[in-house]
């Protein structure tokens, strides 16, 4: 008994001491050691990772993607641990898409932290990591991509590199609240193998929502493709077009030229990434005479029938103004000086209208503010203050000099007269989200019996013995105006003799528009510079593809 | 030990000693009020109840030898369960990344190949043409066209029924090739819709009709409820306006069908 009792003690010291060894460790390790078990539980299990959000996708009005994020890998690398960096170089290099010498730079650099790519394609990433070269790290971004590359580029703009890049320019900028989502937050607590033990959302990430246009790829590019045209032939500095639904103010394409690819928005000058339909300020010319026309139209001063006699020039204060073409005195019509671009016939016009009367009627068509479209860049344009009315002013407004518009408030306005004088503000973004988003209401700026006079006079510019009498599509009726607008030149403050503006704004069918479609070619440097030469002919090749495209019939 | 004390011998002869009387103590007074002396409360044991009789019987028993085990192994069992569920949340979450990357990568490779540049050159190299805009001609639409499109269906696609015995990859192929010219350019789509509202229209299905028959039989097959979607997809077709005039069908060898036939439109507002 004795003994039991002797062995019963010992084993209960044994096992007592060893409880105690046990304590005393873990003391140690949960005390003076815990802090560096802690740094070494936490780079070697515990990994906050960033969920990068996807970023909304950006399609057409039928579905197109034109803008879309996949997710990527931002690397980075601590040249400190890279023992052999002309090693490492030579096979990081073609996947990273550098040169050799550029990712020794990278490596050679004396910090502990260079970022090798900042969204690279997953695939190339993964091959990257996989060659576990020490320091070199991956994160995961979202990389934004445009698969039609310079569809719409200017449009659509651009993103930042850096993580949740946010839009920098065009609809990427204007929406990027709508289409950036949120980052989430994961913290994972890997085993000694790397297999996750435990996740928790810390925070959970929530995608942007996508965003339909009512732009049409189809029309869009076929937009493109005839200002890349215009560019091989006539060599402008720039232009660009818009072609949008009258009746609703729908934006179905916005052009530019020169494109630029969007996936490489670095490879052209900042000016070609600008979406000039919304940002170029000019003067108009004689596209504007037809809203000189309309205004004293609809303040019954004259009708479409009503003579004036024209002489080649006249004076306005102390400036005279002539005809484009010299030619003796002569009697026209309202129609057939819109026909025939008068000057002198639209300064009578707007003489007879007045200047307080002009100057309201520039107003109420939206000149001289935004057209509402939101879009990121957009200019107001200038125009004139009545207070600032000089003399010699009715001598050139109302041809569309010393004001400046912008190509969407041109396409704007003429909208109003196509759609039977409502004036509707543009838009380009039709759902949000899968919602549709509500038309702008518009607001009446001239009666529809004389919006209805209008296009009946302006069909007359592309009838025979007009400025744009070249251009006709088979069976459809068009109206429109050219315009073309000597540039102010920056030395010498005067009307340059060799730079301009040509211009066309048209719509079909002229009876029941449901198209419509402005030109602006800036600066066309070679083979002609008026505007039924170089813009109405764009405006025929546009019209002539979109028209059947859309089942628009003949009339 | 001490013996017990009935064991501890008293030898003869000897008194048995007289135990000794403590001397009484008096308890030393100490100065202050007079204590009350209460009375004892009584202890009360709780008697036993069935729950701790049952624990009782448990943790004196062998049952209790293998509860113990069985939570045991279950809590460990149980943390493996954790740590296995952890391991299939690691693996959805890669496989939620790879669907991700893969989806986007559809949606840009969507995107590319309906782009116009790489469709228009293969619906060339089909021998399509993009019609005209003259050459598109609209009609009014009409109430009793719908169901005399409907009604001249019916002939095509039983037809393209029993057409699918014959060449069904040059049906897939002959399909493709109408739905990437179709996607190219509306006034090709609508020359496509034309030549199948033209056969539906007519009800002819002559020798030239056989790529365009074996799309609409393909169509029908990919459906499925082809008798119910097919009214559908002609209306539609129709609704999508227009006749080719000769020389703009968009697929070869139907030119002589689709020439000078007209199509009623069933869309008030696609009529002129």
């Amino acid at each position: 008994m004795a003994v039991v009792q002797h062995r019963v003690g010992m084993l209960f010291a044994l096992f007592f001491g060893l409880l105690l060894l046990a304590g005393a460790r873990a003391l140690y390790l949960g005390g003076p050691h815990a802090g560096a078990l802690r740094r070494a539980a936490r780079t070697q299990q515990l990994t906050n990772e960033i969920v990068p959000a996807e970023r909304g996708t950006i399609t057409d009005r039928n579905g197109v993607a034109l803008a879309i994020s996949e997710p990527a890998q931002e690397l980075t690398a601590d040249p400190y641990l890279i023992k052999q960096p002309l090693a490492a170089a030579r096979e990081l290099a073609p996947l990273l898409g550098l040169s050799q010498a550029q990712v020794l730079t990278k490596l050679g650099e004396h910090t502990g932290f260079v970022y090798l790519a900042h969204a690279l394609p997953y695939g190339a990433a993964h091959q990257v990591l996989a060659l576990k070269l020490p320091g070199v790290q991956g994160a995961p971004v979202m990389r934004r991509v445009y698969p039609r590359q310079t569809l719409a580029a200017q449009v659509l703009g651009i993103v930042g590199s850096e993580h949740e890049g946010a839009g920098r320019m065009g609809l990427e900028y204007s929406l990027n609240s709508t289409l950036a989502g949120h980052a989430g937050l994961r913290r994972v607590v890997s085993d000694a193998i790397g297999q996750p033990v435990s996740i928790a959302e810390t925070r959970h990430e929530r995608a942007g929502s996508s965003v339909s246009l009512t732009l049409d790829a189809n029309i869009q590019q076929r937009a493109e493709d005839v200002l890349s045209a215009v560019g091989r032939v006539f060599q402008p500095k720039d232009s660009t077009a818009i072609v949008m639904d009258p009746r609703t103010g729908a934006i179905l394409a916005m052009a530019n030229w020169p494109a630029v690819n969007a996936n490489d928005p670095g490879a052209k000058a900042i000016e070609a990434l600008q979406n000039r339909a919304v940002s170029f300020n000019y003067e108009p010319g004689s596209t504007f005479k037809a809203f000189t026309v309309s205004g004293a139209l609809q303040e019954k001063l004259i009708t479409p029938e009503t003579g004036f006699e024209i002489p080649d020039q006249i004076r306005v204060a102390d400036r005279t103004i002539h005809d484009d073409t010299e030619h003796p005195g002569e009697s026209l019509t309202t129609s057939q000086i819109l026909a025939q671009s008068s000057n002198v016939g639209a300064i009578k016009i707007g003489l007879l209208e007045g200047r307080e009367k002009f100057n309201t009627w520039v107003h109420d068509f939206g000149f001289g503010s935004h057209t509402g479209l939101g879009l990121q860049g957009e200019e107001s344009g200038a125009t004139l203050p009545l207070s600032r009315y000089s003399g010699s002013s009715m001598g050139n407004l109302p041809i569309g000099q010393g004001e400046l518009v912008t190509p969407i408030q041109m396409a704007t306005a003429y909208s109003a007269i196509a759609n039977g004088g409502i004036l509707r503000a543009p838009h380009i973004v039709g759902q949000i989200g899968g919602r549709r988003l509500p038309e702008p209401a518009g607001r009446r700026v001239i009666s529809s019996t004389t919006a209805a006079e209008l296009r009946n006079m302006l069909k007359g510019v592309l009838a025979p013995g007009g400025t744009a009498s070249e251009v006709s599509i088979p069976n459809y009726h068009l109206a429109g105006k050219t315009g073309t607008a000597s540039k102010i030149d920056p030395q010498t403050g005067e009307y340059s003799k060799s730079a301009y503006v040509a211009s066309f704004v048209g719509f079909a069918p002229a009876s029941d528009p449901k198209l419509l479609c402005a030109v602006i070619i800036d600066e066309p440097q070679t083979g002609s510079i008026y505007g039924g030469v170089v813009a109405a002919p764009a405006f025929g090749q546009i019209m002539e593809f979109a028209l059947p495209y859309l089942g628009i019939a003949p009339g | 030990m001490t013996p017990p004390v009935s064991a501890v011998a008293v030898p003869a002869g000897r008194a048995a000693p007289v135990p000794r009387r403590a001397p009484v103590r008096h308890p030393r007074r100490v100065s202050g009020p007079t204590r009350t002396v209460r009375p004892a409360k009584p202890t009360v044991l709780a008697a036993p109840g069935p729950v701790v009789a049952l624990l009782d019987r448990l943790i004196h028993g062998r049952l209790w030898i293998g509860l113990l085990a069985f939570s045991l192994i279950g809590i460990v069992a149980m943390q493996l369960v954790v740590l296995e569920l952890n391991t299939g949340i690691g693996h959805t979450l890669t496989r939620e990344a790879a669907l991700q990357r893969e989806n986007a990568q559809l949606g840009i490779e969507d995107s590319m190949y309906s782009a116009e540049s790489r469709v228009a050159p293969l619906a060339a190299a089909a021998g399509m043409t993009l019609a005209p805009a003259g050459a598109v001609h609209f009609v009014q639409a009409a109430p009793a066209d719908v169901s005399r499109a409907a009604a001249a269906l019916a002939a095509p696609v039983q037809a393209s029924a029993s057409s699918q015995t014959g060449s069904t990859e040059a049906a897939v192929g002959a399909t493709e090739s109408t739905r990437a010219a179709a996607g190219t350019t509306g006034s090709t789509e609508a020359a496509a819709n034309a030549t199948e509202s033209t056969r539906a229209a007519t009800g002819t299905t002559g020798p030239t009709e056989a790529a365009a028959t074996a799309t609409q039989s393909t169509e029908a097959t990919a459906g499925s409820p082809a008798a119910s979607e097919a009214p559908a997809a002609s209306t539609q077709a129709s609704s999508e306006t227009a006749t080719s005039s000769a020389g703009a069908s968009p697929v070869p060898g139907t030119t002589g069908q689709a020439g000078g036939s007209e199509v009623s439109s069933t869309s008030p507002s696609a009529g002129g």
